[in-house]
C-alpha cells in the first residue's frame, strides 16, 4: 500500500510543520496592517520572501535526492569489503533488498516532505506578494511558482489513482501476452480470411495491416487513436452485403469474433500506454518550470535590489 | 480428364530448392485461395478462383483466367495453350510448365516468390510504445530554453540597459523598455513623463533612491525641524515616507505612525528640543498650547501653556459679547427690525475652507452699528467714516470750522465744539467706546486713541483644522460661545472635545482613527507666518 502512505507517511508526519508554517503566515498576514496595503516590501514581505525562497530551494533540492540517494546507499552498503563478505547469491539477495527498501522509504519522506512543502510554499508566497499582480518579472516567477505547483498536484493525482486503474486494466496480463495474444488473434483471423470471398479479404486486410498499437505522443495520452483500422474493419464487414453459403457464414462470425476480442485487447494495451505516459508527462513540464523558476527567482531577486 | 503431377518448391535454409511432389486429377484443375481449388494457393495476392486448366475441344490444355491476373511469359493473357517451359504469374506464384515424363501426364512445378506475408507476431515483440525521453523537447532543453529566456531577457537586458550607455541607446532606438518587466507597479502621475527613466531616481545600482534625487526637483521643499543645526539637512530619507510605483494618481505617503518613531522620545534625537513626547493622539497627546496674540506685530505671541491655573484670554481691544449676538436680535437704531443671527452671519469660511476669514466692519458689523457713527444730533445721518481715528479727527474738524466760517464763530467755539464731538464719541454708551477701548491720546491730530483690535487667525500654527470636513458638526458643538459675554475669553476646543470624536491610530468604535498627519504636517511643521 505504498501510494496510501505517500501522503499519509509516518502518520503525516510532514503534513503537520507545513500546516503550522501556513498557519503562522496567514495570521501574520491577516495582523499585519502596513499603512500602504500587503506588499512584498514589507517587514512581513521580506519575512515571508525569505521564507518562500528558502522553500523553493529546498523543494529543488529534492530533485537532487532523487537522483543521489540511490549512489549515496550504494557506496554505503557496497562497499568492497561487503561485496566480499557476500558468500553467496542468497545473501547478496538479501543486501539488495533491504537497499531496495530503505531507498524506497527515505524516497518517500522525501516526496511527501517535498508534497506538503510545495503547498506550503504556494501560500506563502501568494501572501508574499500581496495580490499584486502585473506584466512583470515577479508576477512571472510567481506564475511559474503556480506552474510548478499545479504540474506537481497532478504527479501526486497520477500516483495516487492511475497505478490502481493501471492494475485493473491489465488484470493477470503483462503488456507483452496483450501483444502476443493481439497478434494471434490477428493471426487467425487473416488465415481465416482466405476462405472467404476477396471483398472480406481485402477488408481483414486492411485492418491487419493499418492497425496500429499508438501513434505520437498526443495519441498516447488521449489513450485511443482518432481511427482504429481493427474497428473500421468490423464495421465495414458487417455492412458488406454478399451472399455466403453456409461454411462461408460460420467463417464470418468467426473472423467477426476474433477481430473484435482483438480489438477489446488493444484498447487495454492503449489505455496501459495512456496511464504510462500520463504517469510521466508531467514531470517533463514540471521540471523544467522548476529550474525555470529558480532562474526567474534569481531575476526577481536582481530586480528588486538592483533598482532598490 | 486432366492427370497433373505438381511440384511444389520450397527453399531450404541454405537457399537451394525442395522438390514436394504430389498428384492433382480432375477434369478441371482449378487454381485459388479457395479450398475447393485443386491447386489450393493460400495467399491473399491470390484470387478465390483465379484461374483453371482445361481440355479444349482439340485435345490441348488451356489454362484460363477466371477475372483475375494471368501473367504468361510476361504477358497479361486472358487464355493461353499451355506449352513445355511456360511460365506463369500467379500473384506471388510462378508456375512452371516442365517436360511431362509421361504423355497424358501434365507437369507442373511451383514456387512461392515473394513471402510479403505480415509478420504480426514479429513485428509486436519488437514493438516499443514511443518514449517521452525521446521526444526533441525533452526535460533538459525545455529547462535550457526556459532559463535563458529568463536570464537573458528579465536579468541581462535590464541589467545591460542600466549600466551599459550603448545599449541602453540601441534599446532606446528600438523603443525596447526591458526595464518594464522589472517595475513592481506603476509610476505616479506626477512621475510619469514621457522621458522618464529608471536611471533618473536609480542613480546607482543596488542603492535605494537618495534624497538628492528627489531635491533634483524638489529643491525648495521645506525642512523638518525648526531648531538651526536642522537647516539644509534632513534627518529621513524621503523614501522613507514617500513610495513609488504604487500604481496611478499621486504618490500615497505612508508616514503615518513613522513620526512617532522619534516623536515618542524627541530628545535623544533633538536634545535641544523643548516638544513633548507624543506617541498617540488617542491616549499620549499633550495638551493643546495656543498661540495668543499680545499685540498687533509680528512675533507678539504668547503660548498659553496648559500648566497655567487661569483659563486662557486673549485682549481683543474690542467689547464685544456672543451671547448677545446669537439668535434673533432687533437692531439697535430700529427697535422693530429684527434680524437673526448665526456664527456664519459674521464668520464665513475662506476660500479654501480651513478656517474663517477675520471678520469685517464694513461687511458684518456697519448695518447694525451704523448709529454708533453719527456724531450730531443736529446733522442725523452724517456719518464718520471707521477705521482711522486720524482721518475721522480730520473730518470732525472739517466740519466744525466750516460751520464756524459760516456762522461766524471764534476758534474756540470750534475747539469746544470738538471737545464735546470726541466726548460724545467715546461715550460708553453711543459712540466708538461702544465698541472699542478708549487709549489716552499721544498724538496731537487724533482727537482720541482706541485700542488696536486683535484678531487672531492662526491659535495652533503648527497644526490645521480644516473646518469644511466638520460641517456636519454645529458650531456650537466645539466653541461654546452662546453664554459669553465677555470678549476676551477663548472659545477653541481642547484636547478632550476633539477626543470625543477622534482616535488616534489604533481604530476604536465610533471614532475617527486619527494618525498624526491628520493635523500636523511633516514638511511645515515649522510656525506659520504670523
Amino acid at each position: 500500500m505504498q501510494r496510501l502512505t505517500l501522503l499519509e507517511y509516518k502518520n503525516y508526519r510532514y503534513l503537520k510543520p507545513a500546516a503550522g508554517l501556513v498557519a503562522l503566515a496567514v495570521l501574520a498576514y491577516l495582523f499585519h496592517s502596513p499603512v500602504l496595503g500587503p506588499r512584498g516590501d514589507t517587514w512581513l514581505g521580506y519575512t515571508l520572501a525569505v521564507i518562500g525562497a528558502a522553500a523553493v530551494f529546498i523543494l529543488a533540492w529534492y530533485g537532487v535526492v532523487r537522483r543521489r540517494i540511490p549512489v549515496l546507499a550504494e557506496r554505503r552498503k557496497m562497499t568492497p569489503l561487503t561485496l566480499l563478505q557476500e558468500k553467496n547469491f542468497q545473501e547478496r539477495r538479501m543486501n539488495r533488498v533491504r537497499f531496495l527498501r530503505r531507498r524506497a522509504s527515505t524516497l518517500q519522506g522525501w516526496l511527501s516532505a517535498h508534497i506538503y512543502l510545495g503547498l506550503a510554499t504556494f501560500v506563502i508566497v501568494t501572501l508574499h506578494s500581496g495580490f499584486h499582480f502585473g506584466w512583470n518579472i515577479h508576477t512571472l516567477t510567481y506564475a511559474l511558482l503556480i506552474g510548478v505547483i499545479v504540474t506537481g498536484l497532478y504527479g501526486v493525482y497520477a500516483y495516487l489513482r492511475f497505478p490502481r486503474l493501471m492494475t485493473d486494466n491489465l488484470g493477470g496480463d503483462s503488456m507483452s501476452t496483450l501483444l502476443a495474444d493481439i497478434s494471434e488473434l490477428d493471426q487467425l483471423a487473416r488465415t481465416n480470411a482466405l476462405r472467404l470471398p476477396d471483398e472480406f479479404d481485402a477488408i481483414v486486410q486492411r485492418s491487419s495491416r493499418d492497425t496500429r498499437i499508438t501513434g505520437g505522443l498526443l495519441e498516447q495520452l488521449r489513450g485511443r487513436p482518432r481511427l482504429c483500422a481493427t474497428r473500421v474493419g468490423i464495421d465495414q464487414l458487417q455492412q458488406l452485403n454478399v451472399a455466403l453459403d453456409p461454411a462461408q457464414i460460420q467463417v464470418f462470425r468467426d473472423i467477426c469474433s476474433l477481430l473484435l476480442r482483438k480489438e477489446s485487447q488493444l484498447k487495454r494495451v492503449r489505455l496501459e500506454l495512456m496511464y504510462k505516459s500520463r504517469l510521466q508527462i508531467w514531470l517533463h513540464v514540471h521540471v523544467p518550470l522548476a529550474i525555470g523558476l529558480i532562474a526567474a527567482l534569481f531575476a526577481h531577486v536582481t530586480a528588486v535590489f538592483f533598482f532598490w | 480428364m486432366i492427370r497433373c503431377l505438381l511440384i511444389k518448391i520450397g527453399r531450404n535454409q541454405r537457399g537451394l530448392p525442395i522438390r514436394a511432389e504430389r498428384n492433382v486429377d480432375g477434369d478441371v484443375l482449378r487454381i485459388g485461395r479457395s479450398a475447393e481449388c485443386n491447386i489450393h494457393l493460400p495467399d491473399h495476392r491470390v484470387s478465390l478462383h483465379h484461374a483453371h486448366i482445361r481440355h479444349s475441344t482439340d485435345g490441348k490444355l488451356y489454362i484460363d483466367s477466371a477475372h483475375a491476373e494471368l501473367n504468361v511469359d510476361g504477358t497479361f493473357v486472358q487464355s493461353a495453350e499451355l506449352a513445355v517451359g511456360m511460365m506463369i504469374h500467379l500473384g506471388p506464384y510462378q508456375f512452371v510448365v516442365e517436360a511431362m515424363p509421361q504423355a497424358d501426364q501434365l507437369t507442373l512445378s511451383y514456387e512461392l516468390l515473394t513471402s510479403q506475408q505480415l509478420d504480426v507476431v514479429a513485428d509486436l515483440k519488437n514493438w516499443q510504445p514511443p518514449s517521452l525521453h525521446n521526444l526533441w523537447f525533452n526535460q533538459r532543453r525545455a529547462a535550457w530554453l526556459l532559463v535563458g529566456l529568463i536570464v537573458l531577457g528579465f536579468m541581462l537586458l535590464p541589467m545591460l540597459q542600466a549600466t551599459s550607455p550603448q545599449v541602453g541607446a540601441w534599446l532606446q532606438k528600438l523603443s525596447v523598455n526591458p526595464h518594464q518587466l522589472w517595475s513592481s507597479g506603476a509610476l505616479s502621475n506626477a512621475h510619469r513623463g514621457s522621458n522618464a527613466s529608471c536611471m533618473d531616481c536609480h542613480n546607482q545600482p543596488f542603492q535605494a533612491v537618495a534624497n538628492a534625487a528627489c531635491l533634483k526637483c524638489h529643491a525648495d521643499t521645506a525642512v523638518h525641524g525648526k531648531h538651526p543645526s536642522q537647516k539644509g539637512t534632513s534627518r529621513t530619507n524621503c523614501i522613507e515616507c514617500h513610495r513609488e510605483h504604487q500604481g496611478g494618481r499621486a504618490m500615497p505617503n505612508r508616514s503615518e505612525g513613522e513620526c512617532v518613531r522619534c516623536h515618542a522620545d524627541i530628545k535623544r534625537f533633538e536634545p535641544v528640543s523643548r516638544l513633548p513626547n507624543i506617541r498617540d493622539f488617542g491616549h499620549d497627546h499633550p495638551e493643546f498650547q495656543l498661540s495668543i496674540r499680545t499685540g498687533p506685530n509680528k512675533g507678539d505671541l504668547r503660548l498659553f501653556l496648559p500648566s497655567e491655573a487661569q483659563p486662557p484670554r486673549q485682549d481683543p481691544g474690542l467689547k464685544f459679547s456672543h451671547a448677545t449676538h446669537i439668535g434673533k436680535v432687533s437692531i439697535p437704531w430700529d427697535q422693530m427690525t429684527v434680524r437673526e443671527l448665526k456664527c456664519a452671519s459674521c464668520h464665513q469660511p475662506d476660500q479654501v475652507g480651513l478656517g474663517t476669514r477675520p471678520v469685517n466692519f464694513r461687511q458684518h458689523c456697519f448695518y447694525c452699528h451704523q448709529d454708533k457713527l453719527e456724531f450730531d444730533p443736529v446733522v442725523a445721518g452724517r456719518k464718520l467714516p471707521h477705521g482711522s481715528v486720524a482721518e475721522l479727527s480730520d473730518t470732525l474738524r472739517d466740519y466744525y470750522a466750516g460751520l464756524a466760517f459760516g456762522s461766524r464763530q471764534t476758534p474756540q467755539w470750534v475747539s469746544a465744539s470738538l471737545e464735546h464731538a470726541a466726548k460724545t464719541l467715546t461715550d460708553e454708551e453711543d459712540g466708538c467706546a461702544y465698541c472699542h477701548t478708549i487709549r489716552a491720546n499721544a498724538d496731537p491730530r487724533k482727537l482720541f486713541e482706541v485700542a488696536t483690535v486683535l484678531q487672531n487667525q492662526h491659535w495652533f500654527p503648527a497644526a490645521r483644522f480644516p473646518h469644511n470636513r466638520h460641517v456636519t458638526s454645529k458650531c456650537v458643538d466645539c466653541h461654546k460661545i452662546t453664554e459669553s459675554k465677555d470678549s476676551a475669553e477663548i472659545f477653541i476646543p481642547d484636547l478632550a472635545t476633539c477626543r470625543k470624536c477622534h482616535a488616534g491610530m489604533n481604530p476604536v468604535a465610533n471614532k475617527v482613527s486619527s494618525p498624526c498627519m491628520s493635523c500636523h504636517d511633516y514638511h511645515f511643521a515649522t510656525a506659520k507666518e504670523l
